[in-house]
């Protein structure tokens, strides 16, 4: 088995070759049928992966130890479902899965734009061609899945804290969102060296572009509920270099997501759009780079692998690429149009395009910063929570305002007069809500009041637009299904003003207090009352070694009843875990949040206790950007349309 | 509306004084302070500042993060040869810490102790080799 698998890896990195060498020399001849040729290379690529995906996957299954990574991620006792995800548990297989999705992307993409873009398409096989031989290479050469061994007894299992239903969806879905970025990255790059700078490649990759940012986004947003629930130090989000490597392509991709509007509308920002897809698809690689190299100091522990190096070079060599190619095609893309007025839809977008990067270059200067201090400082520094909540208001606060602005006022110019008269409803709501929570004590926070009345002015906006909408079509369903792509926008806007109330929420007003109790003693907090009733021991024998769990039980009063646990559970294997008590107030949105510190030897117990208001909104936003993600994805045949006739008016 | 070839367009300014101007506030920002050194035990020495410290409990792990005594163990560099530096650490300890485990502190040298208030382990997720071939 471990043979076909070796077998298959190989044959892809010989097809993917293929595609990028006869490709590139079938689009500089014009000949066809070696594209054509080339394009089939591609797309078997994609099914000798699938051969390999599956062997791996089928080892995984039937526990079979012969296979090194096999023996190295699960173990006899692990179910099917945990024994399947160790496919992505461990580096090899990841390497794998990049693979697959990379070459799956590649296939459908050349198979379903083959006849609208041929032009283009002839410059994305070997684009896509060469990625995908990097990744085949580093598979068959550097990190095989599928070196063998005399099989051991048992295998070393799945760490622990990987066994968690999210296990099976989070990675994946990040998988997804990266290398989906590689698509536009391939269309840009190949309509530059088509020389057909035209805004087809931005009317053909929208929807892989929106794609990939949903996944990369849904799949964030997986990774916080896992970290909330699980890890149990009451946060969702710790600024850990690994957490901001996938946030960074997001902020690159939104920022383009609006920026392509206005190449499409105007034709302006066409080299902006180009260094922007370029990001996104370079801080995609980069955090894998990270994520393998270990060159930053994370909570998250890597092996030390060598393939860092091949990853760093990847990254130079694609960004010297597309700086290359971005210089050369200078001229073919300077903007028809000039910005008229510093008031208008594309002046909007401008702003909220400088903040997103603004804000993506602040993270990745956080997250150089260790290496660049040691560089040429001789000594590594780094920067904590306070550097990175300090950026965030910066540049989110005004970015929340300008989605309220940037949707209503006008494309090439408005008047400060025209934008109040649109905006009278919003800002009549904000003024009127600011004034209710400062009433209402929530002054305390000055971001977090700023925050709540920009929300509340980015969603009368939303609404004031639907109502206007319905209005004009006599239904909102009509409404959004005539233009998807709008309303699905602001239904992602209504889940970013969603989110941001949770982040404000349980960040600016969440009550964080820590109380000694003995047995039978109680507290008080924020309505709740929590008495600590008594210390169960539970000892077990499991996979993960002896242990034994301390659990509290509590019995709640206030705001909520019944009981709570939180435990601490001492494994001889891995040491002490926790696991918290957390109680929904699905009314107020809020959690209360239970972690048991410490057992004092007079049998008094040291809870941390948080009440973390409108918490609950983040995860609900999660679903709801999705909803909308998918809103603005349902096929449009307005938009194919619109492409037949750009195709029309590029061939003149 | 067209654009000559001389023509400038305000946006490229407006761009390029936006970014030039949000990376001075960076380096000022980083520069001036919020940094704290990032050090490994063989490098902590000289250090009398807070520092963010981090390195591989080894031997025995003793007393209570709770008591006045703290939590007491020693730390050495993830990978290489280093000194053995002391910790006494205070406060909660985080899941999975234990000998073999990699931490991160923050606090400062007290003499030749290592004296810390927060501590993450790290986690052992992805990428790691299997568990029998790190402990």
């Amino acid at each position: 088995m471990a043979d076909l698998g070796r077998a298959a890896l190989v044959v892809s990195f010989g097809l993917a070759l293929y595609a990028a060498c006869a490709g590139t020399y079938a689009a500089l001849q014009k000949r066809n049928r070696l594209a054509d040729s080339a394009r089939n290379a591609l797309v078997a690529c994609f099914g000798s992966t699938i051969v390999a995906a599956i062997v791996l996957a089928l080892a995984l299954v039937h526990h079979d130890f012969s296979f090194v990574y096999v023996a190295n991620h699960t173990s006899r006792d692990l179910s099917t479902i945990y024994a399947l995800t160790a496919f992505w548990g461990g580096q090899e297989g990841s390497l794998l899965l990049w693979l697959l999705v990379l070459s799956g992307y590649g296939a459908l993409v050349v198979l379903l734009n083959r006849k609208l873009l041929r032009d283009l398409i002839v410059w994305v096989v070997p684009i896509m061609g060469t990625l995908a031989t990097f990744f085949s290479f580093i598979l068959v050469a550097v990190a095989s899945p599928f070196k063998t061994q005399v099989p051991p007894l048992d295998g070393a299992g799945l760490t622990p804290s990987l066994q968690n239903p999210y296990m099976v969806a989070h990675p994946p879905m990040l998988y997804l969102g990266y290398v989906g970025l590689s698509v536009p990255f391939a269309f840009a790059a190949a309509a530059m060296i088509s020389g057909h700078t035209d805004e087809r490649w931005i009317v053909a990759t929208r929807r892989w572009t929106l794609t990939a940012w949903m996944f990369l986004g849904f799949g964030q947003i997986l990774g916080a509920h896992w970290a909330y629930i699980e890890v149990g130090w009451g946060g969702y989000y710790g600024w850990d270099p690994v957490e901001n490597a996938a946030l960074m392509p997001w902020l690159a991709a939104t920022a383009f997501l609006h920026s392509v509007m206005v190449q499409e509308r105007k034709g302006m920002l066409r080299v902006w759009n180009m260094i922007l897809v370029a990001l996104s698809f370079e801080l995609a690689v980069f955090g894998d780079f990270l994520t393998r190299s270990g060159v930053v100091n994370s909570i998250h522990s890597f092996a030390q692998s060598p393939i860092g190096g091949w990853f760093l070079g990847f990254v130079v060599a694609t960004s010297l690429f597309s700086v290359a190619l971005i210089l050369w095609r200078l001229p073919l893309l300077r903007a028809r149009t000039k910005l008229e007025s510093a008031l208008s839809r594309e002046a909007t977008f401008l702003y909220n395009n400088l903040l997103f990067v603004a804000l993506c270059l602040t993270i990745l200067w956080g997250v150089l910063f260790p290496i660049l201090t040691s560089v040429f400082l001789g000594e590594s520094r780094t920067i904590g929570r306070p550097y990175y909540d300090f950026f965030l208001r910066i540049f989110g606060l005004p970015l929340l305002l300008l989605m309220g602005i940037g949707p209503l006022i006008a494309w090439r110019r408005s008047s400060a007069r025209a934008l109040l008269k649109t905006l009278r409803w919003p800002i009549l709501a904000a003024l009127i809500a600011g004034g209710g929570l400062i009433a209402a004590g929530a002054g305390s926070s000055h971001p977090g009041l700023i925050a709540y009345t920009f929300c509340v002015f980015v969603l009368t906006t939303i609404v004031v637009e639907l109502v206007r909408g319905t209005r004009a079509t006599g239904s909102l369903l009509q409404l959004v299904a005539r233009n998807r792509r709008r309303y699905g926008g602001y239904v992602v806007h209504a889940a970013v003003v969603l989110f941001a109330i949770g982040v404000a929420g349980s960040s600016a007003y969440q009550t964080n207090v820590e109380r000694t109790l003995k047995p039978g003693q109680s507290t008080r907090i924020d309505g709740y009352t929590v008495s600590y009733k008594q210390m169960q021991k539970i000892p077990s024998v499991s996979e993960s070694g002896r242990q034994v769990e301390d659990r509290a039980v509590l019995a709640l009063g206030g705001r909520a009843h019944g009981t709570l646990d939180t435990s601490l559970i001492n494994s001889s294997l891995l040491g002490p875990s926790h696991e918290v008590g957390i109680r929904t107030d699905y009314l107020r949105a809020q959690d209360l949040y239970v972690i048991l510190s410490q057992q004092n030897a007079d049998g008094s117990v040291i809870f941390q206790i948080l009440v973390k208001p409108l918490v609950n909104l983040i995860w609900l936003a999660g679903f709801i950007f999705l909803g909308g993600s998918l809103i603005t994805l349902w096929p449009d045949a307005r938009e194919q349309r619109r492409l037949v006739a750009r195709l029309a008016l590029a061939r003149g | 509306m067209g654009v000559t070839g001389r023509t400038r367009s305000p946006a490229r300014l407006v761009v390029a004084l936006a970014v030039a101007g949000v990376l001075a506030v960076f380096l000022i920002y980083t520069a001036v302070g919020g940094s704290e050194p990032l050090l490994q035990p063989s490098n902590l020495a000289g250090h009398n500042g807070n520092v963010s410290l981090t390195g591989k409990v080894v031997g025995k792990v003793k007393g209570d993060a709770g008591s006045t005594g703290g939590l007491r163990f020693t730390l050495h560099n993830i990978q290489g040869a280093s000194i053995l530096v002391p910790v006494v650490y205070r406060g909660a300890v985080p899941d999975l810490f234990k000998t073999g485990r990699e931490v991160n502190l923050n606090g400062h040298l007290n003499g030749s102790t290592f004296v810390s208030t927060s501590m993450t382990t790290k986690c052992p997720s992805k990428y790691t080799t299997a568990p029998n071939s790190t402990e």
